[in-house]
């Protein structure tokens, strides 16, 4: 097949100029294709430079330039913007120029389909048929009345409401239909603006944050973990309420896992208890459009029990103590002491080394075990693990590992929440409601037009020419317009 | 396993798609029309038994707990079989509408390798498993269902793109290098993916580690393996430039369809972009519903985003640039590359979020 080539319409601007030159900058979709293009592969950047911490990438650039050179790699990464890409002025800036473009050809557009939607539906005539996607002419064995008729039950059959005029004699039907699917395209542009629009409101007045609340107290701030534009990140955010943590429960499966997990929060705001829910993963608490969602959970501290198998370096049996969070043993055969600090529930297995996941339950725990010497000193601090190698102690002939890892019975729990306000999240689904149906209307919806004209040739014979046009998916229209063809011609 | 009906059905699928393909193939190379319909009846076979191992699973996770059933679309075993599912059967309906067979030999070597892939890979499980607390939502289902059936779509516009670029090939020149290296490359991949799977058996995936793909191949700590991968990876590549006018050869016989080859291609994307639009959506709907926020940049997310700029260009290049034939084919071939690493690059190579598409 021949590669066709559609010449893009220059529109002509009057005057010139720096401004008329950004304006026609704007004004091409070859743009269009280009930005598309460049953004897909600049993303592709973020998916491979890790975005949630710079130190991340760390492993991966030792690989690629030497250990050595790893660090000073890392800072240059950081200066780029690359290790928060999507949010560097240049990411930005390319959104920005597509906003831009969409904005201009937008209007440049415009008064074309203005055009279009506006203009009537004239009679055909010869001029006209010429320029129509498909004609058909027949000369039937019957009166122009009768075919009027006929035609006009087969146009209202397939839902056109035709016009009728006479012109020297001849008569017409013509219709159109689907003018209005026209703007789908348009629906499609606005809403990806709609989109970036309630995204902008979330940067700039919207936070995330975390906090955690032990069994029976309360908060009434929380800390900042994401930067929003407008604060600093670590900042405490005042919630302009109060909220406490009633009860916390954990549910299992036979198998142990946990499959649910809830707390029951209640809102105190000007002194008032004003809501109490019991929320769950998937299902937050909802106060003046601040949202506390079931992030992770824990045992208040104190509370957690650890199984710390000691296994000597040289190989030999295996040896479990049990160790309360917070609390000192001595480590039999040495003089050092083993203290256990923080404790997590939920520890997996990164690309460099084991992190605390605050979201997803791995069933796999971990905890730093201070090594102290007999005058209780800190000698060194081992992360210690479950369910993945421990760090090797350097201070002691044994490897320290979690056997298991227990809360007592009775036991206080701490539940972690995620509190997001967010006041831009309602425009974006708008954009997105009205981008799926802008979309189904540009693809799957046509302005369809057809013609009928009637010329008597004597009283019981008639020359019938059927015409039609549509903007977009002939072949379907093709399908139709056959039918229309056969239901008018049919004796 | 007391649960495994569903794998005897999916087993029975599996092969069906092999014979399919086989027949395809020779429908192909000797253009007899008996051959072609063997390979339809053995399609839609396949399919059936791959419909009744599905809801056969469903059942069964039913089965084994009111609190652990759940659609099965939910591990990377259930959404690859789940998405070789939904190629066939956008195929079939292509194959009926269109009355044609000839993309077949291209569609089905996708589904049986992402069949046979998951069943032998030590990493995947195919059991039923619970799901956790965060993937119990109905947001994720109609996102799941929907970017598969886009991304089915997608596969299917490939196969018909790429054999566009075939029978239009008159010389060895940029674009048969092109297509060449794509089905080089993509034999490739999977081969390696299979040869990972048989290797692997216990060393790196036992421990809960190693989840990366290509451990036994590509990224392996030994050497030889590395260098062994690559002269195999230049070999496939050289092998599939030598033959390719062979393909040709085989294909020329089909030239004539070449306008609705590039039709096709069109009207699956036409049908997959509004789909994937819908999955990141209701994916982003999901997201905000289980974490607070709708847009993460997480690497599949990301990809995802990276697939319908694609092929958002390409619609746009087509529609207002004029591309058709081989330019808007070249750019389609490239959508679908990004969408098999939407699908196992970022599961097997990079990390993310997403554990109900993670390995394990
Ligand atoms: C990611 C962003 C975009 C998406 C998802 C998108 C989507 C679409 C869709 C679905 C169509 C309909 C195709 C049809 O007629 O069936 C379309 C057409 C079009 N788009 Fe975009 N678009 C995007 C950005 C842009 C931008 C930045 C421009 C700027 C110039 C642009 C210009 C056009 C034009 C001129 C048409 C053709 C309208 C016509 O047929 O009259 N698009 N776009």
């Amino acid at each position: 097949m021949e590669e066709q080539k559609v010449t893009p319409k220059q529109v002509q601007k009057p005057g010139g100029g720096p401004l008329a030159a950004v304006w026609d900058f704007f004004a091409s979709v070859k743009l269009t294709v280009i930005l598309l293009i460049v953004l897909a592969l600049v993303s592709v950047i973020g998916t491979v430079i890790d975005q949630t911490e710079p130190a991340k990438n760390l492993q991966m650039l030792a690989g690629m330039f030497g250990p050595a050179n790893a660090q000073g790699a890392l800072e240059f990464l950081v200066k780029s913007g690359l290790t928060n890409m999507y949010h560097s002025w240049w990411f930005v800036g390319l959104l920005s120029m597509l906003s831009a473009n969409i904005f201009v050809c937008t209007i440049e557009r415009l008064p074309r389909t203005i055009a279009i939607v506006t203009i009537r539906q004239e009679p055909l005539t010869d001029e006209s048929l010429k320029s129509v996607n498909m004609k058909d002419e027949k000369r039937m064995k019957a009166d122009a009345s009768s075919v009027k008729e006929k035609a006009k039950a087969a146009l209202k059959s397939m839902g056109y409401n035709p016009k009728e005029a006479e012109v020297d004699g001849e008569i017409h039907l013509y219709a159109e239909k689907g003018k209005l699917t026209r703007w789908g395209v348009y629906v499609v542009h606005a809403s990806i603006l709609v989109v970036f629009v309630g995204a902008l409101i979330g940067s700039f007045w919207g936070y995330k944050a975390y906090v955690q609340i032990m069994e029976g107290q309360s908060v009434d701030a929380a800390q900042l973990t994401n930067k929003p534009l407008l604060r600093n990140l670590g900042d405490e955010v005042p919630l302009g309420f109060q909220v406490r943590c009633d009860k916390f429960e954990l549910e299992t499966y036979a198998s142990g896992m946990p499959s649910g997990y809830y707390s029951t929060l209640t809102v105190i705001d000007g002194g008032k208890e004003v809501a109490h829910k019991r929320i769950r993963v998937n299902d937050p608490l909802d106060h003046k459009s601040i949202r506390f969602f079931q992030s992770s959970y824990g045992p208040a501290p104190g509370n957690a029990i650890l199984i710390l198998g000691i296994s000597p370096k040289q190989g030999g049996e295996e040896k479990f103590i049990e160790v309360r969070q917070g609390g000192t043993v001595p480590l039999e055969g040495t003089p050092y002491f083993l203290n256990v600090g923080q404790v997590f529930a939920n520890v997996v297995m990164g690309p460099e080394g084991p992190v605390v996941e605050g979201n997803e339950y791995e069933g796999s725990s971990g905890a730093n075990v201070v090594i102290l010497d007999k005058d209780k000193n800190v000698v060194e601090t081992i992360a210690a693990l479950q369910r993945f190698p421990s760090q090797e102690p350097k201070s002691v002939p044994f490897n320290i590992h979690i056997g298991d890892y227990k809360v007592g019975p009775g036991a206080k729990y701490y539940t972690g929440l995620q509190v997001t306000y967010d006041p831009g999240v309602w425009v974006v689904w708008i954009g997105c409601i009205l981008m799926v149906l802008g979309i189904l209307i540009a693809f799957f919806t046509s302005h369809k037009r057809v013609w009928i004209r009637i010329k008597p040739t004597d009283k019981s014979a008639s020359t019938v020419t059927i015409a039609g046009s549509v903007n977009k998916n002939k072949y379907s229209f093709e399908a139709d317009f056959k039918k229309l063809v056969e239901k008018v011609e049919s004796h | 396993m007391a649960f495994d009906i569903n794998i005897k059905f999916f087993e029975i699928a599996t092969f069906s798609y092999l014979f399919a393909m086989v027949f395809y193939i020779c429908y192909l190379a000797f253009k007899n029309q008996t051959v072609g319909k063997i390979a339809s009846g053995i399609t839609y076979f396949g399919l059936l038994a791959h419909t009744v191992s599905i809801g056969v699973r469903w059942w069964e996770s039913y089965k084994m707990g009111a609190d652990i059933g759940h659609i099965p679309i939910s591990n990377l075993f259930e959404s690859m079989s789940f998405g070789a599912w939904t190629i066939i059967l956008i195929y079939s309906l292509v194959e009926m509408k269109y009355k044609n067979r000839t993309f077949g030999a291209f569609i089905m070597p996708v589904a049986f390798l992402a069949m046979t892939y998951i069943f032998v890979a030590p990493n995947i499980s195919k059991g039923i498993e619970p799901l956790v607390p965060a993937l119990k939502s109905y947001w994720l289902h109609i996102h799941v269902i929907t970017s598969f059936l886009g991304y089915a779509a997608f596969a299917i516009s490939f196969g018909v793109s790429l054999m566009y670029l075939i029978v239009n090939t008159q010389e060895k020149d940029r674009v048969y290098f092109f297509w060449t290296v794509c089905i080089g490359l993509v034999v490739a991949v999977f081969a390696v993916l299979i040869a990972d799977a048989v290797q692997l058996t216990q060393s790196v995936f036992a421990q809960g580690q190693g989840k990366h793909m290509m451990e036994g191949s590509f990224r392996s700590s030994i050497p030889a393996v590395v260098a062994l991968s690559y002269v195999f990876l230049v070999a496939i590549l050289a092998v599939s430039w030598a033959l390719g006018m062979k393909i040709r050869d085989m294909l020329a016989g089909f030239a004539n369809t070449s306008e609705q080859l590039d039709e096709v291609a069109y009207k699956t994307i036409a049908i997959g972009f509004p789909l994937l639009t819908v999955g990141i959506i209701t994916g982003a709907v999901w997201a905000n519903s289980a974490w607070g926020t709708y847009w993460g940049w997480d690497p599949k997310e990301t990809w995802s985003l990276i697939t319908w700029l694609i092929y958002a260009a390409y619609l746009h290049a087509r529609l207002t640039r004029g591309w058709r034939g081989k330019r808007a084919a070249i750019l389609s071939i490239i959508g679908f590359l990004a969408v098999i690493f939407t699908f196992l690059g970022v599961n097997l190579l990079l990390s993310g979020l997403h554990s109900y598409g993670a390995a394990g």
